[in-house]
């Protein structure tokens, strides 16, 4: 037993002193060889896009507005707002003053004398001075205005003035004040708050521009000896005047006089894209109007114009309508706002049936110019006029091109940088193969070709054989020109050796896309619709070889870095 | 948000780490002049009138110190990745992925745990009842990682994909589990010829990050490469250890071990019970049922639930506007930004703030003895382990001997996680009042661990008082 004991323990022991040498080389990394045996076969989506035709259109220009218009499908709008100043500044009642001086002989002579006391009593008209001479104002509700009057009384008797304006009121309430000097007192002055006060400027004999002033003086000597000489002078004035609104007659008054381009950058060339031949079966020129002015006005153009860049020339935007009613001599009376508080909306367009647009627009224009003017009461003399504190003419001016017509030859190219030799560097790929999806909603034709492109920019490689292989075919369209379905293409590209080897050196993706609109050439007028688009999904099928760990070593050792060249 | 990141990165760190079984103690669970092994069978009567063991006894609680270690992996050893290569690669490591491809089973069950017995206390009376005493830090790593996991890595999605084959992650999960372990037991001997033991155990959670994942497919479409996941799945995680700020220059800011450690919020019961029959003087039996329990995870704790089905198509590639405003065509920056992002984003999870519940790897033991002689007698022992959603065996056959008063060795050889080679040894040595022990169920895979699937070892010193006259007699103890 003890025999047994004593095997069992040596072996133990010899066992265990065995043991650092024989494992340790099994936990020593330095002996760690390259060699390798993985073959894994994955298939994985790399990449997807789903954009929408406008969505295009917006990378092209940014500064278009894209619509659905009133016919379902989508219409490009550039467009330049003008708007008339704030009409406190345009029609401005500035302060209104009015002085008299009345003399103690004066008083005596047509006042009442009692033992100890005089009366006075006299009325005048205050006339406003107004923002025209031809305006004839009937009345102003005041947001807001100071009365203001001074008072110098050299008679040196206690004199009591009352001022009273029997057409200013607060309801039914009249304004007026009441001041009293005493004999020391030479000169006086008060401010009081006019909010709120309407003016009626009809009671005169005129009948506008005018209020009546209502003056009552007494004079008290009753401890003193009477007067013997003086004279009290007052002036009034309205001042810092803010009207809520405004009525009478205005005259003519310039709402706006103001210029402006409108800059069409979708046809301008550009490095990214560019169109062969297009065709935009109703462009227009609209005038859109917000009148909230209770006043007749007008609107025209003293220039519009637009640069035609495929003939580098200035061409006049002109009707082919003797009545064009958009120029100084057939100027564009604008709808007014009916009742207070109301907006009056109106418009005007040109169309390639009453302008040249039809022309312009193959040309390429660049831009659009225009100089426009605006005014009140052109030719007619009302005293319907009203105005408000908010009152505004705006206008818009839009230039827009329905998505109705075709396009052929349009050419897409775009450097996207896609570090593929990041991933691909020294990785261990036998076969590659890439599947490229794409899902077409719309009438429209295309190819595509990609192109392997190093840090400097040179083509390494196309990754297409044939890009005629890759033609993605027009979504088919019923008989109102919208799409009946999608339709999906296909394509599996094996790589070639020498393709797998030049992504180890690709920086960047370039693309270049190819589309023109189903049956462009025949001038068949398709139609754009907010859904409209295309998806393209890429995926690859990849079978990795590795033999060696050193061929893994420097596989992801950055992050991937995808982003959009503006070169 | 932030804190699903804090549990992704918790995740992807627990199953880095892969090292994971519980309370393995095959060959511990007949020695019988080692009171640990009540810790296996509670109703085993100490053979001393008064032990005492532990991390907190000065000086013999360190020499060496009172722990056990387990590391078990059903599927491969190290050897199964790594091994030395033939002919011009005879003295190098080579990767041999085919190999562990070949050896990686339907689910690979991976297990560690680790405890350290702060305090043990045994008392017997003269009528053959003791009490026992026990406190302990344990600490349990878990993981299952279903072979699809490992076929989708190795070989690729595209031969399931021809197949028209998901790859079913379902049976994937993780476990880190650390707790304080106070147990109360009570062994009593009746009618000569049965003993009969039950230890109530209060747990105190410091740490936890677990999943519990309902479903996860993983499928790829033939004709676009898509791939779908459809998941129903929880990441849950509660600590005090640290705290964190997901979005700072340093993750976790600041550490709090004293915090932890003395935290009894996360509270919960385990239960040990054992029963010993004695058939004749040289046969008996035994049932064991180890850590039937849970702990209710309540402080600092979050969930974090997914469900549905994403694809995966890709990169976007799309419009946005860059830094100056203008209008780019380029790939979502923001899905690459930050793939716990992607993740939380993918599955549109869901975070809240409450408590979960965690069940402890529960261990069942069957056993039986045959005392030969007083010094030499053998035993067999079938253990299983229930966990998640996993149930891993093992059978062990054993020859255990108190050689003299002082001396006891043992010797086993079991079928574990799916290999025969596994023998272990142990033995116990008695000086004066001390008592050394040491056990392992592979000696091999302490001697070789590029080979072993199991490595294992228990040791300690306890001091032992009133020791029997006689105690010979090896496995019955009665």
């Amino acid at each position: 037993m003890k025999k047994t004991i004593k095997l069992l323990i040596s072996i133990i022991l010899v066992a265990t002193l065995a043991m650092p040498s024989c494992t340790k080389k099994n936990f020593d990394m330095d002996r760690l060889s390259d060699n390798v045996v993985y073959t894994g076969s994955f298939a994985l989506p790399i990449a997807y896009s789903d954009i929408a035709f406008y969505q295009v259109i917006d990378l092209m220009d940014s500064t278009i507005e894209l619509r659905d218009n009133n016919d379902g499908y989508l219409s490009l709008f550039y467009e330049s707002y003008v708007e008339s100043k704030p009409v406190q500044d345009l029609l401005n009642v500035g302060n209104q003053t009015y002085s008299q001086s009345i003399s103690l002989s004066d008083i005596m002579s047509k006042g009442n004398r009692a033992e100890a006391s005089m009366h006075y009593n006299t009325s005048e008209t205050i006339s406003f001075t107004l923002f025209n001479t031809d305006a004839e104002i009937d009345s102003i509700t005041l947001k807001a205005a100071t009365f203001e009057y001074s008072v110098t009384n050299t008679i040196g008797k206690t004199t009591k003035i009352v001022l009273e304006f029997p057409s200013i009121k607060k309801g039914n309430r009249i304004f007026k004040d009441s001041i009293t000097l005493m004999p020391s007192e030479s000169t006086f002055h008060k401010e009081l708050d006019l909010s709120g006060y309407t003016i009626d400027l009809t009671t005169t004999t005129q009948h506008w521009n005018e209020i009546p002033i209502n003056v009552s003086v007494d004079l008290n000597f009753a401890t003193d000896a009477p007067p013997t000489g003086g004279t009290l002078g007052f002036t009034v004035g309205i001042n810092d005047l803010k009207y809520s609104k405004m009525f009478g007659y205005f005259g003519y008054n310039e709402l706006f006089f103001q210029s402006d381009t409108i800059t069409i950058k979708l046809f301008k060339d550009n490095p990214k894209y560019y169109m062969d031949r297009f065709y935009f079966n109703d462009p227009k020129l609209t005038v859109h109007y917000w009148n909230s002015y209770g006043v007749p006005s007008m609107f025209y153009f003293t220039e519009l114009d637009t640069y035609v860049q495929k003939l580098d020339q200035i061409w006049d935007i002109t009707s082919s309508s003797p009545n064009f009613p958009m120029s100084q001599s057939n100027p564009f009376f604008v709808k007014h706002s009916a009742s207070y508080g109301t907006e009056a909306l109106d418009s005007i367009y040109l169309d390639k049936n009453n302008s040249n647009l039809d022309q312009i627009v193959p040309n390429k224009p660049h831009w659009v110019h225009f100089k426009a003017l605006a005014a009140t009461n052109p030719g007619t003399h009302t005293h319907n006029n009203f105005i408000t504190e908010d009152s505004k003419l705006r206008s818009l001016i839009d230039v827009e091109f329905p998505l109705w017509g075709y396009l052929y030859k349009f050419t897409y190219t775009d450097t996207v940088d896609v570090d593929i030799a990041n991933y691909t560097n020294n990785l261990p790929i036998s076969r590659m193969a890439v599947l490229l999806t794409l899902e077409n909603r719309m009438p429209v034709e295309a190819f595509a070709q990609f192109y392997l492109v190093d840090e400097n920019y040179h083509v390494l490689d196309s990754l297409i054989d044939n890009p005629n292989s890759m033609v993605l075919e027009a979504a088919p369209v019923d008989a109102n020109g919208r799409i009946i379905n999608k339709v999906v293409t296909q394509t599996k590209v094996e790589l070639t050796r020498k393709q797998i080897e030049d992504m180890t050196n690709c920086k960047h993706l370039l693309i270049k896309l190819y589309a023109s609109t189903d049956g462009a050439l025949q001038g068949r007028l398709m139609k754009i619709y907010r859904e409209y688009g295309a998806k393209a999904n890429v995926g690859i099928d990849v079978d990795l070889d590795v033999e060696n760990l050193s061929d893994v070593d420097n596989v992801g050792a950055k992050n991937m870095s995808l982003n959009s060249n503006n070169n | 948000m932030r804190n699903i990141r804090l549990l992704i990165i918790a995740v992807i760190l627990i199953v880095s780490s892969l090292t994971a079984m519980a309370q393995q103690a095959s060959t511990l669970y007949y020695m019988d002049r080692v009171f640990q092994s009540q810790t296996v069978n509670v109703s085993a009567i100490p053979v001393h009138k008064v032990q005492v063991g532990g991390l907190i006894v000065p000086v013999f609680g360190q020499l060496p110190p009172a722990m056990y270690f387990n590391y078990g992996n059903n599927s491969f050893n190290y050897n199964h990745i790594l091994h030395f290569g033939e002919g011009e690669y005879k003295d190098s490591l080579i990767v041999d992925l085919p190999l562990l491809m070949k050896k990686v089973h339907k689910t690979t069950a991976i297990r560690n745990e680790l405890r350290l017995d702060v305090l043990n206390l045994s008392f017997k009376s003269k009528n053959n009842s003791a009490v026992t005493v026990s406190l302990a830090e344990r600490v349990l790593f878990g993981t299952t990682l279903p072979k699809d996991l490992f076929e989708f890595a190795i070989n690729g999605n595209k031969p399931y994909m021809d197949e028209g084959k998901a790859h079913n992650l379902s049976k994937l999960s993780f476990d880190m589990c650390a707790f304080h372990e106070l147990g109360i037991g009570f062994a009593t001997e009746f009618a000569e010829k049965f003993s009969v033991g039950g230890r109530l155990k209060l747990l105190f959670g410091i740490a936890n990050v677990s999943s519990n994942v309902g479903s996860l497919n993983l499928t790829t479409d033939p004709e676009r490469y898509y791939i779908t996941a459809d998941a129903d799945f929880q990441l849950r995680k509660s600590t005090t250890l640290f705290e964190y700020d997901i979005d700072g220059d340093s993750i976790v800011t600041d550490m709090n071990v004293g915090k932890a450690f003395s935290s009894f919020g996360n509270f919960g019961v385990g239960l040990d019970l054992g029963f010993t029959y004695n058939i004749t003087d040289k046969i008996s039996v035994s049932i064991a049922a180890t850590d039937l329990g849970f702990i209710n995870w309540t402080q600092n704790s979050q969930v974090a639930s997914a469900k549905g089905e994403y694809t995966f198509e890709g990169i976007e590639l799309g419009f946005s506007k860059d830094s100056t405003g203008k209008l780019r065509y380029g790939p979502d920056t923001t899905m690459l930004k930050n793939i716990a992002d992607t993740i939380i984003d993918m599955f549109d999870m869901k975070v809240a703030d409450k408590g979960y519940m965690t069940w402890l790897p529960s261990n069942v033991y069957l056993g039986a003895t045959y005392q030969l002689n007083d010094k030499i007698g053998f035993g067999v022992l079938y253990r299983g382990e229930v966990y998640r959603k996993s149930y891993n065996q093992s059978l062990t056959l054993s020859a255990n001997s108190n050689i003299n008063h002082w001396l006891s060795l043992h010797g086993s050889w079991s079928l574990i996680n799916n290999t025969i080679m596994n023998v272990g040894m142990g033995f116990s040595a008695r000086l004066g009042f001390i008592t050394w022990y040491m056990v392992t169920d592979d000696v091999i895979g302490l001697i070789f661990p590029q080979k072993a699937k199991t490595i294992n070892w228990r040791m300690g010193c306890n001091l032992t008082f009133g020791h029997p006259k006689k105690v010979l007699k090896t496995v019955s103890r009665l």
